[in-house]
């Protein structure tokens, strides 16, 4: 590692900088996110925390607008339909975009798209209507092009829309998770989480007509109390900057079975269950 | 008897009628002391308080702002929100640059009178010049096709050109909250001219008390001027000094809001 022979005369990583603040003058260094460069000096651009890695300096700011990668799995609402595709709203810069032909068309997957599919794209999905889908490919402006190609995404239905700031959710091997206590959680990467009952996949697959679905099912009192801890849970996670991940989910919701479900939310309820959390993921890890 | 039949298609009013008590205060002179009323330097900007994120909890739904502010100098109170960088109307899409927008409104009770719900041509103009105040200092090269948004509510205001050098303060706070790239956050400061002497940040009754007014809007880091503002009749010289001294105020200002934002990632 050659930056690490250069004498590094001041530490400029773990630095708390504001808008406009000059970061380095030293030209070795390669600007990063959050930073802009001009006759030689490196600056701030958001206020946050300077981080280094070997010659790239960038800040991480407390606050921040997802910005998709490719094969990210996230939840997004449609905004409008358009002429063969959804924009598709992501939580991002831009809306997303999902195409007419990168969805599952009903009655097997490899049927031809017809131009009567074109005219009906509002019974597949329709203004309003939460999608849960993987970000297939960018566009030249930087849009994020989505694809549902995949019997477990589609159409959102049964429970609640959470959300939570984009850079708590990590990206992970599995962002769909059935939690014991019969509910269903989709942890969309760009924040936006769905807290729904818990419908067995075989279910869907048996009937293909479920997969673009209005109608909810039938859900009990028990489970929407269920729906609606886990979702308080999430909350409060994100309230108090905790990760949420399956296992945080799945700790709160344990720490959170003395309280009723609108405690939970209380200002003292939610920083002692959001410290038991924090400690038993460290002791776990 | 003709009295006695009430007209019932209008709103009638009370039998009695009474005169109306008013408030007798004499138009005080606001440099009559010497000095100013409430005892400042006349280069003194009035206190300054800040809170950045104060709309942000309210609702965990899409409809919360990405960042938002509160801001306090003296009587002043205003409050801002800013959106985005989200998806930009269609029809002023520009390819390569995101667009600012700002909207700027009086609450009706922020003036010593009745302010109006109904947005007026003069907070039109207001909220143009907080766009062109700000919008140098934002990276929109940074966000092509989105569009940042900013709302200023005014919740009490004292002197005009202080509001407005306020709501710019306001609104760099609540962009650094909200996480949006900046070249640098927007300082601004107010002066008056009051026979022949310059004075910072006037109330109401100072700013009324005097012939010109002037707003300096600056990036401190970066050295530039983004907004100049004068009502009122100087000379070259005079103006000249005005801008000096306002770009200290504005240095002040900005240090000010710098401390906030690094206190509160701490």
């Amino acid at each position: 590692m050659e930056i690490d022979e250069a004498p590094q005369k001041v530490d400029i990583a773990a630095r708390i900088v504001t808008p406009g603040t000059a970061i380095t003058n030293d030209s070795a260094f390669m600007r990063g996110h959050g930073t802009f460069s001009e006759h030689d000096t490196i600056y701030s651009s958001v206020a946050g925390v300077v981080e280094r890695i070997n010659k790239l300096v960038s800040v991480r700011p407390l606050k921040q607008r997802y910005s998709g990668e490719i094969g990210d799995i996230i939840v997004g609402r449609i905004t409008e339909v358009a002429s063969k595709r959804w924009r598709v709203d992501v939580n991002s810069r831009q809306d997303g975009v999902l195409l007419l032909s990168s969805i599952n068309l009903p009655g097997g997957i490899q049927r031809r798209k017809s131009e009567s599919d074109e005219l009906q794209m509002r019974t597949f999905f329709a203004e309003g209507d939460l999608v849960f889908a993987e970000v297939q490919s960018y566009f030249a402006d930087g849009a994020l092009s989505l694809h549902t190609r995949s019997i477990q995404y589609g159409k959102l239905r049964n429970g609640t829309l959470v959300t939570a700031f984009p850079q708590l959710v990590p990206r992970s091997r599995s962002h769909f998770h059935t939690l014991s206590c019969g509910v269903d959680v989709v942890l969309g990467v760009n924040g936006y989480i769905w807290v729904s009952k818990h419908v067995p996949a075989s279910k869907v697959e048996a009937n293909a007509e479920l997969i673009y679905s209005d109608k909810n099912e039938p859900i009990s009192d028990d489970e929407r109390e269920a729906i609606a801890r886990v979702a308080n849970c999430i909350q409060l996670l994100n309230r108090l900057y905790v990760k949420i991940t399956d296992t945080s989910i799945i700790f709160a919701y344990e720490a959170s079975l003395v309280h009723s479900v609108k405690e939970l939310l209380t200002h003292d309820v939610a920083v002692e269950l959001a410290q038991n959390v924090m400690a038993r993921l460290e002791q776990q890890a | 008897m003709s009295l006695n039949i009430t007209d019932r298609r209008r709103i009638n009013g009370p039998q009695r009628s009474v005169e109306p008590v008013y408030t007798t205060t004499s138009p005080v002179d606001a440099f009559a002391a010497g000095g100013r009323m409430d005892g400042r330097a006349l280069d003194q900007v009035r206190p300054i308080f800040i809170k950045t994120g104060p709309l942000d909890a309210q609702s965990l739904s899409a409809a919360a702002p990405s960042g938002s502010a509160y801001y306090e100098q003296g009587k002043i109170r205003v409050s801002c929100a800013v959106y985005g960088p989200r998806q930009g109307r269609k029809s002023s899409n520009n390819a390569r640059m995101g667009t600012f927008d700002c909207d700027f409104k009086y609450a009706p009770f922020s003036c010593s009178w009745k302010r109006s719900h109904v947005k007026t041509s003069d907070e039109k103009e207001i909220a143009l010049m907080l766009e062109q105040a700000v919008a140098p200092a934002i990276r929109l090269d940074a966000y092509p096709k989105a569009s940042v948004d900013a709302f200023v509510t005014v919740i009490e205001s004292d002197g005009k050109a202080a509001t407005i050098a306020a709501a710019i303060n306001c609104i760099s706070a609540a962009l650094a909250d909200a996480g949006i790239e900046l070249y640098d956050s927007v300082a601004a400061c107010s002066m008056s001219l009051h026979s022949e002497q310059w004075v910072s940040d006037c109330s109401q009754i100072e700013e009324n008390a005097s012939s010109c007014s002037l707003l300096v809007a600056r990036m401190p880091s970066a050295d530039e001027v983004t907004y100049l503002l004068q009502h009122g009749k100087t000379t070259p010289e005079q103006t000249q000094q005005a801008i000096q001294t306002c770009a200290n105020d504005c240095t002040r200002v900005y240090a000010v809001i710098c401390r906030y934002l690094q206190a509160t990632l701490e």
